[in-house]
């Protein structure tokens, strides 16, 4: 095809939030076409398959899963997306043999600190029936609804009591949280503390209304059946069967204007894009710094994206193909059941030791490693007779990773073998943080969340506050990525939200949530 | 879990040929339904990543569909489909040679005439794309029909537009015997013949100098006289089609194996799944026509079941050979580029295509007689092990389709440099000694071979240098892909036996069942075969449109050599 061609939306990026806005745009009437860099699409949900195991190289834990707007509004169970739940969310397994085990079920998760600390335990009761109704009432419903400044949010908040809780917790950072809680035994709050420090997350910012929300999140998480990207191919699908159009291999190069106003997308090669709505679903600076041409960018967007803050902690990937079985030596059985385990930390103080190591470039070898083993739970994710290890570390990005994966490689399977019985290993892959930032280009130092969680950069000053309703200052711009409200993990929030939104704008909007 | 659920066509498998065949009927208005087994659709037609940045095609790589019809009559180029061409043509790098065990032998122009002629080029105008659509493009003739030499297909091209190609003898020849009437040198026709052998149809087979000739040739004629690889390989051309399909209605759903196709009173009705399949009913009813776009084994043998067959039409299913080559493909990741060494470095031809970022275009090495080629072929066929045939005779070929995708990373990624792909014929794992499994235990082994061949050649394939040696054998072809029976990259030989009205065997041909209502659309169960040339389905087309089953609108045209069945809708009406 040659010339100009126009669409109502044109959406950059084919990530899941680009895939969802267009999805939703294409269902609602509108003509939509999605443009890609890679071969594939699917950004971070990326599922490898190597001599029969299906490698989840970048995201593999769903934390919001079938609460997503888009998984029944696009029909994607039709399209073949299966969660599947472990029956544990966490797993904690300590040098001694004892393990800690948390679930979704706060009264089982109990009973499992109880044997560390029955006060401890008592705390942790009494902090759900706290979180329970924010969650409920707030933080999960909120996930899909358009920010609120600051202040306007706490106004709303203080009608309610458990509004105002919620309101005071806000402001408090993690250890603050543990602390107001009462918890005491320095494993159970190290094991509290690594549900938000595992994705990177400081403990010390004070970004309180995202503890109940990774506490919930990650102690509920699936994982996508036959891999992550099958929920990729189906959001692809629906948006195929209504209508829309996707370009791989065609990489946005410029956003065109006419007059203040964008108009247009380029892509290599010259084709050039008419849209209605642009949108894109890129970091910041590859949005407002990239593809739109200095003279174009208004003064106020330029500014804001020039204080746009990536982040030093990042992960390191370790995934391993295994012939025989993988077993925790941990004294409870139900370790193995675990979506997660996380080990190699014993302590509150071991646990910020091994940050302030991560922060400070210095952990070369691998301390503390999250485990999951997604074949126990799909056996289709590895050849029959084999097993599948996923591991991470948090890890930061300037280390020199081209010569040093290996060994740190080496000793995350050290750290592994310590906990577990491991078969022979038959596949290796390491994924270092240049890896993830050279396959997913928005991931730039490897932030898989499109830029760092501070309390700069989230709720209503995602990805600054003239752009975190998903329109921008620029007439015709729309943003919806994960450097958007509400933010990364294949929550699926901001590209749905951009396509309420844009489908407003267009004047074919998408079906109100039932 | 649903209810049991009603398409007009249900399509078992979603490789290249049942979603280009979803795509037809969709786009003829029915509501199709493609179940595939794995939890992605594709086939062959996979692109991996195995570091960033790097895409590597461990199956199908090279792009042989040029002369397709169903670019224009899918509208592809609307799905996002693009081609990419190797700037370097092949006719500018034959000037300089072709690689022998001493170096470079020059080629002469008897031998460019003759493959020219061969392959259309010399007609006035250039017939190449009617001769590949007559010899690929056409389904079988019916079974009323005697098939000569005045009704072939081929040779009535031949006749029409240069008839010095035609002989009486030629739909019996050998491609040696073909090359050696109109060809010179002993290395160009020992490098095409083994370059055929490598597309499933071997120089020295009976019967099939043409289709044999041609599969080297659809690499390069049809497409501007090079060789070609849509962008982001073939994944990006399956991905095409699957959107034109979707577009156009078809449901696809992956993880839905298919247990048993269903038979009531000697007609296909539909299809059982699995228990293991994730979407949809247990049951998936068929009202116009269930097609069987998997192994043509697992179709009939498996899902279909004795009880339905004709015991002498399953003994011979069981009998299709499997005996040919598979191919072990090769990738390497190197620390400094790989570069000719002294014996191949003094060509000017070949040394400005070499470098940081730039390989040598397709290649076969070394080919200096048929002896090689046929050493190479007795290896294959009758050691049914490990190769035995010395490194510096072996003979292999290199594809590196990569060197002109330019939104590949190809000689740029920081961390060195990739040369693909380096493919050599080995054994099918069916006829291994040791089993089908012995390949992977002797993986180590067959590398080290394979990279000492290579190194006859190449400097830098040493373990100094060597980062990552990705390699894939037939057994791994297989596991990954049910559809590649034996490891064959072809599903079967494309020899006399296995082509045409023969394929896959006469009472199949023409893409029907001895049950109504029940079709088959697979590279191991018609003709043309393989290498995912969006043949079978058009082929196919003209059947269903004789069955009443498909009526499709102003787009579709039929192949002007197709001849209706006697009492059939004639697929060519408008």
């Amino acid at each position: 095809m040659s010339g100009t061609q126009k669409y109502d939306a044109v959406v950059i990026g084919a990530g899941p939030n680009g895939l969802i806005a267009s999805a939703y745009l294409a269902k609602a009437g509108n003509k939509v076409l999605l443009l890609e860099r890679r071969h594939e699409t699917g950004g971070g949900l990326n599922t490898d398959e190597y001599h029969g195991f299906r490698l989840n190289l970048h995201a593999t834990y769903h934390m919001m899963a079938e609460q997503m707007p888009a998984y029944l509004d696009l029909g994607l169970p039709d399209l073949g997306v299966r969660y599947l739940q472990p029956p544990v969310g966490a797993a904690f397994p300590f040098a001694d043999g004892r393990s800690m085990i948390f679930t979704g079920d706060p009264a089982e998760t109990a009973t499992s600190i109880e044997t560390f600390s029955p006060d401890d335990a008592r705390c942790y009761v009494r902090m759900w029936e706290e979180f329970q109704p924010i969650l409920d009432q707030y933080l999960i419903p909120m996930t899909y609804e358009l920010p609120e400044p600051a202040l306007d949010q706490m106004v709303e908040f203080e009608k309610t009591p458990v509004g105002s809780r919620l309101a005071a917790i806000s402001e408090y950072s993690f250890i603050e949280m543990v602390d107001d809680y009462g918890f005491k035994d320095p494993r159970v709050r190290m094991a509290l503390l690594s549900l938000p420090a595992m994705w990177g997350l400081h403990l010390d910012e004070p970004l309180g209304f995202l503890f109940p929300l990774y506490l919930c999140r990650m102690l509920n998480a699936s994982l996508v059946k036959g891999g992550s990207h099958r929920l990729s191919s189906a959001i692809y699908r629906s948006f195929l069967q209504d209508g829309g159009r996707v370009m791989d291999m065609s990489e946005a190069q410029k956003i065109v204007f006419d007059g203040d106003r964008a108009v247009a997308v380029e892509v290599d090669g010259g084709e050039r894009f008419e849209a209605d709505a642009v949108i894109s679903t890129l970091n910041p600076e590859q949005t407002f710094g990239q593809l739109i041409a200095e003279e174009d960018l208004p003064e106020d967007v330029a500014l804001a994206t020039q204080n746009w803050e990536w982040e030093e902690r990042t992960l390191f990937g370790l995934h391993l193909g295994i012939h025989g079985k993988v077993g925790y030596r941990a004294e409870d059985p139900r370790v193995d059941d675990a979506l997660v385990v996380l080990c190699g930390l014993e302590t509150e103080d071991e646990l910020h030791a091994h940050l302030a190591r991560v922060d400070a470039g210095q952990e070369t070898e691998c301390d503390w490693l999250h485990i999951t083993v997604p074949s126990r739970f799909d056996a289709t994710m590895a050849p029959p007779g084999h097993q599948l290890i996923r591991a991470e570390a948090v890890v930061h990005y300037d280390q020199p990773w081209e010569t040093e994966a290996k060994a740190f490689g080496d000793s995350a399977i050290a750290r592994l073998q310590k906990f577990a019985e491991v078969g022979d290993i038959v596949l290796r892959r390491e994924c270092t943080p240049r890896d993830i930032e050279q396959k997913l280009t928005t991931m730039k130092r490897g932030s898989f969340k499109h830029g760092a969680y501070s309390t700069l950069q989230m709720g209503y000053l995602r990805p600054n506050d003239l752009c975190s309703h998903c329109a921008t200052p620029i007439p015709g711009l729309f943003v919806g990525g994960a450097s958007v409200y509400p933010g990364g993990m294949v929550l699926g929030g901001p590209g749905y939200l951009a396509a309420r939104v844009v489908g407003e704008e267009l004047g074919r909007p998408i079906p109100e949530r039932g | 879990m649903a209810k049991d659920e009603r398409f007009d066509v249900v399509i078992i498998g979603g490789g290249p040929n049942g979603m280009a065949s979803a795509a037809y009927l969709a786009k003829s208005g029915l509501s199709v339904c493609v179940l595939e087994e794995r939890t992605e659709s594709g086939g062959a037609c996979e692109t991996q990543e195995p570091i960033p940045g790097v895409r590597i095609y461990p199956h199908a790589m090279l792009m042989y569909a040029s002369a397709a019809p169903g670019f224009e009559q899918l509208e592809l180029h609307k799905f996002g489909f693009r081609m990419e061409w190797d700037p370097v043509s092949p006719l500018e790098m034959n000037q300089g040679g072709l690689a022998c065990r001493d170096g470079w032998r020059q080629i002469t122009e008897t031998d460019q005439i003759g493959w020219a002629k061969i392959g259309g080029m010399l007609g006035q105008p250039p017939f190449t794309r009617e001769l590949m659509r007559a010899a690929f493009y056409c389904p079988p003739h019916p079974p009323e029909v005697e098939v000569t030499d005045e009704n072939t297909p081929y040779m009535q091209v031949y006749k029409k537009h240069q008839p010095d190609i035609w002989t009486p003898e030629l739909r019996d020849m050998t491609m040696f015997d073909l090359m050696d009437e109109h060809l010179e040198t002993e290395h160009f026709k020992t490098a095409m013949a083994f370059a055929a052998w490598a597309s499933g149809a071997a120089g020295h087979w009976e019967g099939v100098a043409i289709p044999a000739a041609l599969c080297v040739q659809l690499l390069t004629l049809p497409s501007m006289g090079r060789t070609s690889i849509p962008r982001g390989g073939l994944h990006g051309y399956f991905h095409a089609i699957l959107r034109a399909a979707v577009h156009h209605g078809a449901t696809l759903r992956t993880s839905c194996p298919v247990e048993e196709i269903l038979v009531e009173d000697g007609r296909a009705v539909g299809v059982r799944l699995r228990d293991t399949a994730v979407t949809g009913g247990r049951t998936i009813h068929a009202n116009k026509a269930v097609i069987a776009a998997c192994d043509v084994h697992q179709a009939f043998l498996d899902m279909v079941g004795p009880r339905h067959l004709d015991p002498a039409v399953i003994q011979k299913l069981k009998d299709i050979s499997l005996k040919n080559q598979t191919l072990y493909v090769s990738t390497f990741h190197t620390k400094t580029p790989i570069r000719f060494n002294e014996t191949f470095a003094t060509n000017a031809h070949h040394t400005k295509y070499v470098g940081p970022h730039r390989q040598p275009a397709a290649g076969v090495f070394p080919c200096d007689s048929r002896e090689l080629y046929y050493a190479c072929v007795a290896d294959v066929d009758g050691h049914k092990a490990q190769p035995r045939v010395p490194v510096e005779d072996v003979m292999w070929f290199q594809t590196p389709s990569q060197a002109f995708d330019p939104t590949d990373c190809q000689g740029e990624y920081p961390r060195g440099y990739i040369s693909s792909a380096f493919e050599m014929a080995v054994t099918s794992p069916d006829y291994h000694l040791e089993g089908e499994d012995a390949l992977l235990g002797y993986k180590s082994d067959m590398d080290r071979y394979m990279r000492d061949a290579y190194s006859q050649v190449y400097d830098g394939l040493d373990d100094d240098n060597v980062i990552h040696h990705w390699s894939a054998t037939g057994r791994e072809v297989e596991f990954r892909n049910t559809g590649l029976i034996g490891g064959t990259w072809c599903g079967s030989r494309h020899d006399e036996d296995q082509l045409w009205t023969n394929r896959p065997i006469p009472e199949l041909s023409r893409y029907r069942s001895p049950i109504e209502g029940l079709y088959h659309a697979h590279q191991t169960s018609g003709h043309p075969g393989g290498l995912c040339l969006m043949a079978i389905p058009y082929n196919l087309m003209h059947i269903l449109i004789e069955d009443g089953v498909a009526d499709p609108g102003d787009w579709w045209y039929a192949s002007p050599y197709y001849m209706p069945q006697e009492g059939k809708i004639p697929a060519n009406r408008r």
